[in-house]
């Protein structure tokens, strides 16, 4: 396909579909989610699969979304921190932590956290320090130093007898 | 001080771990961020860029672009009504005209349907260029005389010789901000011929004035507005996108959205001035220090933006926090055409504080000393004088501070079996090559001093307005949220002073008087003070109308737990009850001591508002064959004032510590030739979570005066001193001298092999040893104009 091909095509997202209309092929899915659809909770931060803001679950994993074309995707079930988020406004269980915990600054990596460490702690229940640190590489913060996002997610990753 | 370390959204006032007012939002990726702007009918900009670090431009071309279907607007600088702004002096062109100076320097910008269609406009401008020889080296722009500031001053008796000297060269690289938020925002035509900004910025009335002047609109016409702030730390003191924003809006009658990418962020932006001192330090056998004597030459961009201020910082905090009675200090930022440089947490200072506290280093082995004691021996106490002739008038516990911190615990060495080691514990970190016999464990120890505000003559001062209505508060004061946590600590000061729970604060924007700048660890100091003088006016104003209805007198009144109260501490009648639905308001201002220029003789004003002092000790693991390093653990011990929330106090520690380390192991901008060589996060690292190390960071809280409420600056400190402590640790593990920050990998691993011609690569200049040679400079200085 050349460069200057636009398609339109539909994303399955949170459950319920999503048309993009006239757009280039070789746009990616964080670009499709924030600006074409307006789902602007997936945050932008490098574009180049170094800093996981951008983290969405495609078919249950955790991926980067600046990573997938977005025309890819089509079929896919793709949940953002929109369709993650409790419906009532609340936080869950993995949130508070992080807001307990202190574990956002700015918070422009808070998204991208929260669902890379959803998964994480879906498949490490009970993780230790070293654990988290190690399954988290993925996700950069440029303002709290780690420590707290590390608490956060271990308390998090408890299981509740 | 022992501190609760989590957050709770119930506690109220000062001195409670309160929870941030938008963390849910943040944690549910709701918070709106500069990035997450949207609108109808918006168009997209993009921005072409100079790929000359310097050029003459002899021609450009915007009509193939303008052509273009979808494309709205493309501007060059003659449509810039007034094409010159800047941080401080008006040197910078808003597009270039005549010369572009550094490779990313913004030449036209575009206004299209599609930012994808945008960006294929402006790279169908055609520009002819006429390449010149750029100056890559500061020691070449020294002698060029292509100065921005040129500082000198001695102190007590310049002749004085010690009986110990030691000497040295010490460099720190260009660093990046590396926010997580790249630069981004909307410019919208207000519909009455003026312009709104709307971005992320740490000054909304220092932009409106820029934006104001170049558009040549009075200021009334423009409002800044502080969208959501992906972090900033001292790289959004000056602007980007946002006067191009302004003008194409202007142009098009619609808004425009600009995003950078990290590649174009890195380029548009400024980075630390990277640094070169030599330093000498004269003692007695026994320690004492007697004299300093240091060379400060700071790499500026092509543009003045902030270089004086970052060298007038690194020339009189090169002492540290010692008393040193004779000092014969020079500095000079320098123009050079490798990018723009400006401020980065702990301004200026870093540097310094690095060249200073790597000679101690040297000072202890001669000396074969402790080097916490060393500095022990030398803190500087209140009474004392600067070696910038500033008497050292508040507390200074600075000898405390580097004992507490010499007594927290170390953390276990490696288990000895090496199968126990998790990989996330080895230098190199998962998938290291190293192995447990190469690895030695160092540790290291420095203390530091930043100055709290800005300093020399700029003024420091903030205007907070409080409104009380049913018992409950909104604050409006214009201090930029960037993550730090003002938001927080203004609604907890407001809870304290007119003992109340139920307080807010309003989004910022240039409608609202001006408050300081997010910028030197400032704002709580400043914006929080006028914050406090609000409300304590507020609450005399309040009073005096509940008395007056009931017919009692003012001064057996008191507000505590949403209450008036009287003396006996009795519950008289709810605040919300007592204000009878009116509306209370008050209006301060609250301004700093004023400052002086370090050369200013007349003047005995201070040139620093006061300073904060903080001891680091981190231990570091190194893979003495490849280099490979891990930072165990970081001991912070830092004077903060009265506390106002220990979470966030805390988190600034951690954080800054963090960053520090970044520059002290890994984060090096390097150019050549002019150009930038790692202009993106897969280049440039930054650290990551397998990278920090554990932090324990511990108060010294004495209150400050000068304040109601003796509070402290302390956003910086952690960074300032972070790279020095990495360094300090890598030397006692590998007995090198190390010179430079950072120590990459493949820094340390050719100086483990004596390759002096690797080790000494740093990204700009030669392998001289200092003190080296300089003409004088020539009576103008700043940014030069090229006569070719
Ligand atoms: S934006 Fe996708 S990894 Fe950074
Ligand atoms: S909180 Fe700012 S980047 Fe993580």
């Amino acid at each position: 396909m050349s460069t200057d091909e636009r398609i339109d095509y539909t994303l399955k997202i949170n459950g319920k579909p999503y048309k993009v209309e006239n757009a280039f092929y070789s746009e990616n899915l964080l670009h499709v989610l924030r600006y074409r659809l307006g789902l602007t909770g997936t945050k932008y931060g490098c574009e180049h699969g170094q800093c996981g803001a951008c983290t969405v679950h495609i078919d249950g994993k955790a991926v980067c979304s600046c990573m997938e074309l977005a025309a890819c995707a089509v079929g896919c079930e793709i949940t953002t921190i929109e369709g993650y988020n409790n419906q009532d406004g609340t936080l869950n269980r993995l949130q508070e932590s992080f807001v307990k915990h202190a574990a956002l600054q700015c918070g422009y990596c808070t998204p991208g956290f929260i669902m890379s460490a959803a998964k994480f702690i879906e498949e490490n229940p009970n993780c230790t320090e070293d654990q988290v640190r190690e399954g988290m590489d993925g996700n950069l913060c440029r303002c709290t130093g780690y420590n707290r996002i590390i608490e956060a997610i271990k308390e998090a990753a408890e299981v509740r007898k | 001080m022992t501190s609760s370390q989590t957050t709770d959204p119930n506690v109220t006032g000062i001195g409670t771990s309160r929870q941030r007012p938008d963390a849910v939002a943040k944690a549910r990726g709701e918070f709106e961020y500069a990035t997450d702007l949207l609108e109808k009918d918006m168009l997209w900009g993009a921005t072409r860029r100079s790929p000359h670090p310097y050029a003459r431009i002899k021609k450009v071309n915007l009509n193939r672009a303008k052509e273009m279907p979808g494309v709205h607007a493309v501007l060059g600088a003659w449509d810039v009504p007034d094409n010159r702004f800047g941080a401080i002096n008006n040197d910078q062109p808003v597009l270039v005209d005549d010369y572009a100076r550094y490779v990313g320097e913004p030449i036209a910008i575009v206004a299209a349907e599609d930012p994808e269609l945008a960006r294929r406009a402006a790279n169908a401008i055609e520009i002819e260029y006429e390449p010149l020889v750029p100056i890559i080296d500061p020691l070449d722009a020294l002698a060029k005389g292509k100065i921005h500031r040129h500082v000198k001053y001695s102190f007590g008796d310049p002749t004085v010789v010690g009986e110990i000297q030691v000497e040295g060269e010490y460099f720190t690289a260009r660093q990046d901000h590396s926010f997580m938020a790249p630069d981004a925002g909307m410019a919208r035509p207000d519909g009455h011929g003026g312009v709104e900004i709307i971005g992320a910025t740490q000054w909304v009335h220092a932009d409106r004035f820029q934006i104001a002047a170049s558009l040549g609109l009075p200021e009334e016409k423009v409002l800044v507005v502080n969208s959501g702030v992906g972090g900033a730390f001292g790289g959004r003191v000056s602007m980007t996108w946002q006067i191009h924003g302004a003008l194409l809006a202007m142009h098009t009658n619609r808004p425009v959205k600009f995003l950078y990418s990290r590649k174009e962020a890195f380029h548009a932006r400024y980075h630390r001035h990277p640094s070169r001192i030599w330093i000498r330090h004269h003692a007695t056998k026994e320690g004492k220090l007697l004299k300093v004597e240091a060379k400060v030459l700071y790499e500026g961009g092509p543009y003045s933006h902030t270089s004086a201020a970052g060298i007038g910082n690194g020339c009189t905090l090169i002492q540290g926090p010692y008393n040193i009675p004779n000092a014969d200090i020079e500095g000079w930022a320098v123009a050079t055409n490798n990018g723009m440089c400006g401020p980065l947490r702990g301004f200026g200072v870093l540097q310094g504080v690095f060249a200073c506290e790597s000679n101690l280093d040297k000072l202890a082995r001669k000396l074969n000393m402790d080097p916490a004691k060393l500095r022990a021996v030398n803190a500087i106490k209140r009474g004392d004088q600067w070696i910038f002739r500033q008497i050292q008038d508040r507390p200074t516990p600075v000898q405390e501070i580097i004992e507490k911190c010499s007594a927290m615990p170390l953390p276990p060495d490696l288990p000895s079996d090496e199968g126990k080691i998790h990989p996330v514990h080895l230098p190199g970190g998962i998938a290291s090559p190293t192995g447990k016999k190469y690895i030695k464990r160092g540790i290291g120890f420095t203390s530091a001093v930043k100055n709290v505000c800005l300093s020399e003559g700029a003024p420091v001062n903030a205007t907070a307005m409080i409104t009380l209505r049913d018992g409950a508060a909104v604050i409006e004061c214009a201090a930029a949220e960037v993550g730090q946590g003002f938001v927080t600590i203004a609604c907890q000061i407001v809870q304290t002073v007119l003992g109340i729970s139920e307080v807010r604060i309003e989004r910022v924007d240039t409608s609202m008087p001006a408050a300081a700048t997010t910028d030197g660890s400032q704002q709580t100091v400043t914006s929080g003070t006028a914050v406090q003088v609000a409300a304590q006016t507020l609450k005399e104003r309040f009073l005096k109308f509940v008395a007056r209805e009931h017919n009692l007198d003012v001064n057996t009144l008191d507000m505590k737990d949403n209450f008036v109260i009287d003396k006996t501490g009795k519950k008289f009648t709810s605040i919300a009850e007592a204000g009878m639905g009116l509306i209370f308001r008050a209006t301060e201002k609250f301004s700093q001591r004023n400052t002086r220029p370090i050369d200013d003789m007349e003047s005995n004003d201070p040139v620093h508002v006061t300073l904060g002092f903080s001891a680091n000790r981190c231990v570091v693991d190194v893979d003495t064959e490849l280099g490979l390093v891990k930072v165990v653990q970081m001991d912070v011990v830092q004077d903060v004032g009265r506390v106002v929330n220990p979470v966030q106090a805390h988190g600034q520690i951690e954080g800054g510590a963090v960053q520090g380390m970044g520059l002290g192991l890994m984060e090096h901008l390097k150019a050549e030739d002019g150009h930038l060589l790692n202009p993106d996060w897969r280049g440039y690292h930054i650290p990551t979570i397998v990278d920090a190390p554990t932090i324990n960071s511990e108060f010294v809280s004495y209150p400050e005066p000068g304040y109601h409420f003796g509070w402290k600056g302390i956003a910086e400190l952690p960074h300032v001193q972070a790279p020095a402590s990495v360094l300090a640790a890598l030397r006692n593990a590998t007995g090198l001298e190390l010179p430079m920050a950072p120590a990459t990998p493949e820094y340390v691993a050719n100086v483990l092999d004596d390759n002096e011609a690797m080790a000494m690569n740093v990204a700009s200049g030669d392998k001289k040893r200092g003190p080296w040679k300089v003409p004088p400079p020539p009576p103008q200085t700043g940014p030069w104009v090229s006569d070719a």
